[in-house]
């Protein structure tokens, strides 16, 4: 429990640029909120390696956001579902389905789609507030917060030493 | 600011590297598992593979060694392959289906033996035995054992048949030994002749001499009504053991005119079971050239029974196409694929296949499927099998094609056999082998619903018959056969799939019967005659312990008459004689006191 919470600590007060931090945790988003084995999970990944996207914060975002949103699965399966059976967009899908690309990228499965559109409905929004919150904390809070006898305790303490000391 | 990373490319190449590792190691293992575990538990035998392969350029996969257990047959495979290689479509795969392209299947064998239990512990064998064609069989094998050198003699047909003389004998048997204990213990509870005597004594000494007083009278009616009494009691019991004997003797009877009719009746079964007559003759010809070809009939027909089911998964899809989904909680966790393609497409679909077969004469046939699926019902083409093999004058040619995409069955098979060689290693073990012969042998049937239609044609030409040693009349057969060098057999495919019907005729049988039905009655006039008289002599085996038993009881009758009779007597004599006396005595005083008045 430490581990994640002195690495998000470790990264929120390190040199890395706020949008480097903010840009990982939307893409983390976007690979949570739709199935794992899914092609367009490959150029996220891409996109993570080849952009100054923080790889840390990117698994970190991953494995903290995976568990709460597996509580959304059935709402991102009603949403894709109700687009996909949608009466008025059928004649869209069924063009799109024509082609072997789109189908390659599995838009007529329910979490897919539902998934990948709340993602890029959240993508900018989330990155706005997540960078501008980084900015404001490390501007204002980050030496309150390090004030904190909790954060005092954790920072001081020999697991969480050896941890950063073995991590970096 | 600097915002790419080239290094990262390397980054995402190794972690490729690594997944695409993980997937070559891991992916044989998980997919030999899903084949094993999960086809056995549909399947209900065991599915078992030696070896998997994952291919990736192109995308497929080997499977090596695949065995699928018979489910009738313990110890035999219901179909094995050498190996399979199959080319499968990306895009599908994506979408959780497998659709194969090609495949390509080598080593294909029929019923090979197993080492081990093919069965599952739970595995129910009989429910799926195929009736008809089985049930024919089982007949034709029983008469195809007369046919073949083996006329039973009269002794093995006694011995192995069980025969209602003997059984209804032995149950008259019986009840004669217990009847006859019963009544014999029983007689001796009656009244011998001393006993008779000594009633007569005491009635005599009881109502003799004259009656002195009152009290005298008193004493004698109470001895007498004693006597009475034991005589009453003799007297029910002797009517319990008349009724007894009665009885006894009605089942008897009873039981005699039984037995008296079941010689006949064992006569004609026996008849009718090993076809002596005309007509089992003329069953017996269309079994000569038929056994093989039955076998080949009933194994085709058996695996056309079980693939046939496994064709249509029973699904309906939807008015807009789309494919009904019926577990609600599962996909929601797993989400679905929505299709929007004309009808949904199936989950597993194997586009083109050819399969080699290695033939009884080591020769490779290659069957050609296409659009085989479980969900045929998803497809605009219903299954087709083809066999084009040509081989020397030898052709093989077959066209089938099995429709389950509608409501009905529609099924259409159409093969034809060229320049066919009967040889007699195929009919070993007939009375009758045919040896140097060719075949030419159609099929045209075709299946709607539940209802078989079909025509068959074998034409055999070029035939020489050679008569198995052992069988009897060998040489009046084989100078009979000599003449026969050509044959038809027509038939006619009807009934339903549950119960077909094949109905032969021919031009052999015309051919045949004669010959054999002369030969049999020679063969069988002899076993008639031995039947007949062995039957009878069992019913006088029988009869004759009957005639003295039932004599006994129609003397034990006469006995038991006499005896009630003479108790009768005794009964109503002494009561009679005792009333006269009490009446004169009675009179006597009235005509003292009439003279003393007058």
């Amino acid at each position: 429990m430490f581990g994640p919470l002195a690495k998000f600590i470790k990264l929120l007060n390190s040199e890395t640029a706020d949008w480097q931090l903010a840009l990982a945790l939307c893409f983390a988003l976007f690979v949570v909120l739709t199935p794992f084995w899914s092609l367009h999970n490959l150029i996220i990944l891409l996109l993570v390696c080849l952009l100054r996207v923080n790889l840390s914060f990117f698994f970190l975002s991953m494995a903290v956001l995976a568990a709460p949103t597996l509580l959304l699965t059935p709402w991102i399966h009603s949403l894709g579902e109700s687009l996909l059976i949608n009466a008025s967009l059928k004649s869209f899908w069924t063009d799109l389905y024509a082609s072997e690309l789109a189908r390659l990228f599995n838009f007529n499965h329910t979490l897919v789609l539902g998934g990948s559109l709340i993602s890029l409905a959240l993508f900018m929004p989330v990155f706005f507030l997540a960078r501008s919150l980084i900015s404001s904390y490390r501007g204002r809070f980050m030496h309150w917060v390090s004030q904190f006898h909790l954060v005092k305790w954790i920072k001081a303490s020999d697991w969480v030493q050896n941890y950063l000391v073995e991590r970096n | 600011m600097r915002i790419f990373r080239w290094s990262g490319i390397v980054v995402f190449l190794s972690l490729l590297l690594l997944i695409w590792l993980i997937a070559t190691i891991t992916l044989p293992f998980v997919a030999r598992y899903l084949i094993e575990d999960l086809g056995t538990k549909a399947w209900g035998a065991r599915v078992e593979v030696r070896d998997t392969a994952i291919n990736w350029f192109p995308l497929g996969f080997r499977l090596e060694g695949l065995t699928i257990a018979d489910k009738d047959k313990e110890m035999n495979n219901l179909v094995s392959f050498e190996y399979i290689d199959a080319h499968t479509l990306l895009l599908p795969l994506t979408e959780g289906r497998v659709v194969v392209s090609s495949m390509l299947v080598e080593g294909l064998e029929f019923g090979t033996q197993r080492t081990s239990s093919g069965w599952l512990s739970t595995t129910e064998t009989a429910e799926n035995a195929p009736q008809g064609l089985d049930q024919k069989g089982a007949e034709r094998e029983s008469v195809s054992d007369i046919v073949a050198g083996k006329l039973p003699s009269v002794d093995e047909i006694l011995d192995r048949e069980p025969l209602l003389t003997l059984e209804l004998g032995q149950k008259l048997e019986q009840s004669w030994k217990s009847g006859k204990a019963e009544i014999e213990a029983s007689i001796d509870q009656l009244p011998d002749a001393a006993k008779l005597k000594s009633y007569e004594q005491r009635i005599k000494e009881i109502v003799e001499g004259k009656i002195k007083s009152l009290e005298d009278f008193q004493t004698r009616k109470s001895a007498l009504d004693m006597v009475l009494a034991e005589l009453k009691a003799d007297k029910q019991e002797l009517k319990t053991l008349k009724e007894q004997v009665q009885e006894q003797s009605r089942l008897a009877k009873q039981s005699y005119a039984e037995l008296k009719r079941a010689p006949q009746e064992d006569y004609q079964r026996l008849m009718r079971k090993y076809g002596f007559d005309a007509q089992g003759a003329i069953n017996l010809t269309s079994l000569l050239l038929g056994s093989e070809w039955a076998t080949y009939l009933q194994e085709a027909y058996r695996y056309y029974r079980l693939l046939a089911p496994m064709l249509n998964s029973g699904e309906q899809p939807s008015e807009s196409g789309q494919s009904i989904q019926s577990d609600e909680t599962g996909f929601i966790e797993a989400g679905r694929f929505i299709s929007f393609a004309k009808k949904p497409e199936p989950d597993l679909w194997i586009q083109e296949a050819r399969l080699t077969y290695l033939s009884a004469d080591q020769e490779d046939w290659v069957f050609a499927l296409s659009d085989l699926s479980h969900q045929a019902e998803r497809l605009d083409e219903p299954l087709r099998i083809r066999l084009s093999e040509v081989d020397g004058n030898k052709q093989v040619q077959l066209n089938a094609s099995l429709d389950r995409r509608g409501k009905e069955a529609q099924d259409q098979l159409d093969l034809s056999l060229g320049s066919w060689p009967v040889s007699a290693q195929q009919l070993e073990g007939q009375a009758l082998q045919v040896s140097n012969a060719l075949g030419n042998f159609s099929l045209q049937a075709s299946r709607r619903g539940e209802r078989l239609d079909g025509d068959l044609l074998l034409d055999l030409h070029d035939m020489s018959w050679t008569v198995r040693e052992g069988v009897q009349y060998a040489q009046s057969l084989n100078k009979a056969l000599s003449s026969m060098d050509q044959l038809k057999v027509q038939g006619e495919l009807g009934g339903s799939v549950r119960q077909p019907v094949l109905d032969l005729h021919s031009d052999m049988q015309d051919k045949l019967n004669g010959v054999l039905s002369s030969l049999k009655d020679e063969a069988t006039s002899e076993i008639k005659t031995a039947l007949k008289s062995r039957l009878d002599a069992k019913l006088a085996a029988y009869a004759g312990p009957y005639q003295s038993y039932l004599s006994e009881l129609n003397e034990g009758e006469l006995s038991l008459d006499q005896l009630d009779n003479k108790l009768s007597e005794l009964l109503e004599t002494k009561l009679a004689s005792y009333e006269d006396q009490a009446k004169e005595k009675l009179q006597n005083k009235l005509n003292d006191k009439l003279k003393k008045l007058f």
